[in-house]
């Protein structure tokens, strides 16, 4: 077994000196896109992509990006692999990283990708679990670079439900060094060990959303129900009713805040309309940039440092 | 800065495909590629003279 594989299943697996190679990294593979410029360094190089659960945006853009360095993308659905049901996790990991060069994998335990990335000979990226989507807050502080430069010592505010999107902006927090308000209906709290936290130092809880708002430079929420949480959906419609991202709540931000989204969007719900199709909203680059820097993360995870 | 396929910096990770070439637990698996890839050539090519 290979000693020296990388994989990226939690966004604390990327150091920062890492993380900042890829965001440049990106920059330049979105130049070339933009410029029509063809990039083929992964040619010959095959993604095996595992969903066992609905994707839009992830499918997109891995196996757009795939193709556009020169690989090709395997698309398995629930049906094709029912990663441990079918077959042990573990076997499953043995038998697709003979065949392939990269395996991408959207499932619900977050152990469920440890136990296939363990016997994995190739690179395992997270394309979401139950606890984390660390491929989205990649793009998502892209944007904010992007944007508005460094996010070192900026504050972000996370409006609404502890999920995978928050527990990584909790772990970027702790890797890049910026720091997150966050705001939960009571009984949806932070839990920091399922976060997989090393402190408390870089985010602070608040009862109250526009407190946790007031004077942040990045305003971002999700769905109040989560994949996987349906069951609560009508319970969850009440319990976060006042966790509405609105203009009111903009308005308390920093004056050149930025809004983000990771999508589908339930306008009406956790974000007005007016906000997430006004003029601080950035969630089209948002959605675009997880092809560039999941672009840049394949690369990196199969080729290191490009000189 | 000009990258082409041939002329890449590779790190070790590259040789993956490489390493433990001996059949361990997903070594019949994993030659099942490697023959289907031998049987679909000659099947559409024939003989390939080396």
């Amino acid at each position: 077994m290979a000693a020296s594989i990388k994989h990226f299943l939690q966004f604390k697996d990327l150091s920062r000196e890492e993380l900042e190679y890829l965001f440049e990294r990106t920059r330049i593979i979105k130049q070339k896109f933009k410029a029509y410029q063809q990039y083929w360094p992964l040619t010959d190089r095959t993604l095996v992509m595992i969903f066992e659960k609905a994707s839009t945006r992830t499918r997109l853009s891995f196996e757009a990006g795939i193709q556009q360095l020169g690989g090709s993308a395997i698309y398995l659905n629930t049906r094709d692999s029912q990663l441990g049901r079918g077959e042990p996790v573990e076997d499953a990991g043995q038998v697709i990283s003979r065949m392939s060069d990269i395996v991408m994998i959207r499932t619900f335990e977050q152990s469920i990708i440890e136990r296939f990335a363990a016997h994995s000979r190739v690179p395992v990226i997270n394309g979401l679990t139950n606890e984390y989507h660390p491929c989205q807050i990649l793009a998502d502080i892209y944007t904010y670079i992007e944007h508005r430069g460094s996010i070192q010592g900026k504050t972000v505010a996370w409006i609404g439900d502890s999920n995978n999107m928050c527990n990584t902006w909790l772990q970027a927090a702790e890797i890049l060094d910026f720091n997150v308000h966050v705001s939960t209906p009571p009984g949806y709290e932070v839990e920091p060990e399922r976060a997989g936290l090393y402190g408390h130092e870089h985010y602070e809880e608040f009862k109250d959303p526009m407190e946790a708002a007031r004077g942040a430079d990045l305003v971002t929420t999700d769905v109040w129900t989560s994949m996987g949480w349906e069951a609560e959906n009508e319970e969850r419609l009440k319990d976060f009713a006042d966790w509405q991202v609105d203009a009111e709540m903009m308005a308390v931000a920093a004056k050149d805040a930025l809004f983000m989204h990771c999508l589908p969007a339930h306008r009406g719900e956790e974000v007005s309309a007016e906000v997430i199709d006004g003029a601080q909203s950035v969630v089209w680059d948002e959605a675009e940039n997880r092809l560039h820097v999941q672009k840049a993360l394949m690369e990196y995870l199969l080729l290191g440092k490009i000189k | 800065m000009k990258l082409s396929t041939q002329m890449q910096t590779i790190s070790a990770e590259t040789n993956i495909r490489a390493a433990n070439v001996k059949p361990r637990s997903g070594g019949r698996s994993q030659n099942r590629l490697h023959v289907q890839k031998a049987l679909m050539e000659y099947l559409l090519l024939g003989k390939i003279k080396s």
